[in-house]
């Protein structure tokens, strides 16, 4: 259920604004139909979701058509013209630079970068939100930026970072294959965060875009020769505070 | 830290220690050049520590040592080797080396024990670390090597050096006896240590840890919590990876409602239930959670207290089972 400013909302009201089958009117469509009460304050908060979301899906697809590279932390390699490597694998932004720069090159000079899925997560949220955002309204609300996983990272994306049980789960939320009988050998495969990309579809950085069966089967093949338990997609996820980034938006644009 | 193995220490460790790897290698093959029955005697010494072998390894190939090596070294060797295949692109070029080998244990054993004070070697010599300590843990349930790796966990983290596989690694052991070697460092002089701690228990942020009463003081909370719950956990197998508060374990109420062991690898009984705890789990899951909860912990209180008074308590109907544990009741007490 869709409730704007106190009051429930029809999807018809807001999906015509949007392509038959597109993204944006799955997700509205979802929300209307579930038992749980999605709240907003505006029609333009929901829209701002709505967009990110997008967004978030446009950037994955992009990432992945670049040719940024597979490396597990201890062998993450960066421009360090935009970016200085940290002893723990990520990538801080060097004093100096633009931070809308410095995301802009992972994907210009995407062959100088490796890294691991999870950092991959992360230039996928700052890319999406550079969308969005005007550069200097991203590069004054980013100062700083330092790309690993869930750690180090900004206050205003930490809720991607906690991952939780959902009653919808919705194009562009952050998930995760487990799989915990991984090889020991392969530590780098006990898992796979993916974004939801609709339609059954999930990016994975170094997996690619396939649906869940196939990133099962993935995972399936990198487990220790006693395994007895699955890959599997985990009952949750992972979701930046939509209605806070909207805040930052919507008073810089006022 | 020291090795973990006692006795006379070798030359080529003495040297690497005191004057660095490349003096190693020049002495080494110097060795080989003048000398080869020295320095196959040295190299299959058993007390050399395993990153002596690890640097020395394009010596050994030069010198064509492999044959005369010793078992412990030329399995060790293999098990390195096995490593950097599968790290190659398309992977294994046909190391046929089986990681369920008794023998490849205690070679691995040797690996971790005798490598863990050199961390730090080189980011190869720590990935080998790694998945030795991997292997020994999940292939072979290698509990006493769990107070070494947290150890490396913690000299890492002090360093600012990459530690989420590790922790990974370390909590696969899916074993109590991990979260209580971790509690430990809530009472470590080095503030670094102690908010690890915190993070690794999941312990909430607004716990003070600010001097070592504070710090006892949740030690032992803690511990206690453990001693309560130990026989109920499981291990949910949430990493770094997954999220930036992963919560390594979780206790299964219906197990602590019923008494009975959980699983360590999930909210599951380790033992089939009976029939008459199918019927107490259904009325037990009817209720909402926080009393699920209240009910669990009153359940397991009485079942260490008292037995005998713990078995009539289960024959009432939970509703009646909630009421005494909320408010007490004058029979039971």
């Amino acid at each position: 259920m869709i409730i704007i400013s106190g009051n429930t909302v029809q999807p018809g009201d807001i999906s015509a604004a949007y392509a038959q089958g597109s993204v944006e009117q799955v997700i509205i469509n979802r929300l209307a139909a579930s038992d749980e009460r999605y709240s907003y304050d505006s029609l333009d908060q929901l829209k701002f979701e709505l967009r990110m979301r997008n967004e978030i899906i446009a950037a994955s697809r992009e990432l992945y058509q670049s040719r940024m590279g597979f490396e597990v932390f201890r062998e993450t390699r960066c421009n360090p013209m935009y970016w200085k490597r940290t002893s723990e694998g990520g990538f801080l932004l060097k004093d100096g630079v633009k931070p809308s720069d410095a995301i802009l090159d992972i994907f210009k000079n995407s062959s100088q970068y490796g890294t691991e899925c999870a950092t991959a997560m992360m230039i996928v949220y700052y890319k999406a939100l550079l969308n969005i955002f005007p550069k200097d309204l991203f590069d004054k609300t980013f100062p700083r930026i330092e790309l690993m996983n869930w750690h180090h990272i900004d206050r205003l994306l930490q809720d991607v970072g906690f991952i939780k049980r959902r009653k919808d789960y919705l194009p562009g939320d952050r998930r995760y294959f487990a799989n915990p009988d991984v090889d020991p050998l392969t530590p780098e495969w006990q898992g796979e965060n993916v974004i939801d990309l609709g339609g059954g579809l999930y990016y994975g950085h170094g997996l690619g875009i396939y649906d869940s069966e196939s990133i099962i089967k993935a995972l399936n093949g990198n487990r220790s020769e006693d395994a007895d338990e699955s890959a599997h997609l985990l009952d949750s996820a992972g979701r930046p505070d939509f209605k806070r980034l909207f805040s930052i938006y919507s008073r810089s644009t006022s | 830290m020291n090795s973990g193995y006692a006795g006379s220490v070798n030359n080529l460790d003495c040297i690497r220690r005191t004057r660095g790897m490349s003096a190693c290698r020049n002495m080494f093959r110097k060795l080989g050049q003048e000398n080869r029955q020295t320095a196959i005697r040295l190299i299959n010494d058993n007390s050399l520590l395993f990153a002596s072998l690890f640097i020395l390894q394009p010596e050994i190939k030069d010198f064509n040592l492999y044959g005369e090596l010793s078992e412990r070294n030329r399995i060790a060797l293999n098990i390195c080797e096995k490593i950097a295949d599968v790290k190659k692109p398309g992977g294994n070029s046909g190391n046929s080396l089986s990681l369920n080998d008794e023998t490849v244990h205690m070679v691995l054993l040797w690996m971790f024990h005798t490598g863990a004070a050199d961390d730090g070697l080189s980011n190869e010599f720590d990935q080998i670390l790694d998945i030795t300590a991997s292997i020994l843990i999940k292939t072979h349930h290698e509990n006493a090597i769990l107070s070494s790796v947290a150890d490396l966990i913690f000299r890492r983290n002090r360093k600012g050096a990459y530690i989420h596989d590790i922790v990974w690694i370390f909590f696969q052991a899916r074993n109590a006896q991990s979260l209580q070697l971790i509690a430990g460092y809530l009472r470590s002089p080095v503030q670094k240590d102690v908010e690890l701690a915190r993070t690794l228990l999941n312990l909430r942020e607004d716990i003070k840890l600010r001097n070592s009463s504070e710090k006892q003081k949740w030690y032992n909370e803690y511990i206690s919590w453990l001693n309560e719950n130990s026989p109920y956990l499981y291990f949910t197998g949430e990493s770094f990876q997954l999220t930036n508060s992963p919560s390594a374990c979780d206790v299964n109420l219906e197990a602590k409602y019923l008494g009975k062991n959980s699983s360590p690898r999930g909210p599951k009984p380790l033992t089939p239930l009976t029939e008459e705890e199918h019927i107490c789990l259904n009325h037990f899951n009817e209720v909402q959670e926080e009393e699920k909860a209240r009910l669990a912990e009153y359940s397991s209180k009485l079942h260490r207290e008292n037995q005998p008074v713990w078995s009539q308590w289960m024959q009432y109907p939970v509703e009646e089972q909630l009421q005494i544990a909320k408010y007490g009741r004058r029979e039971l007490i």
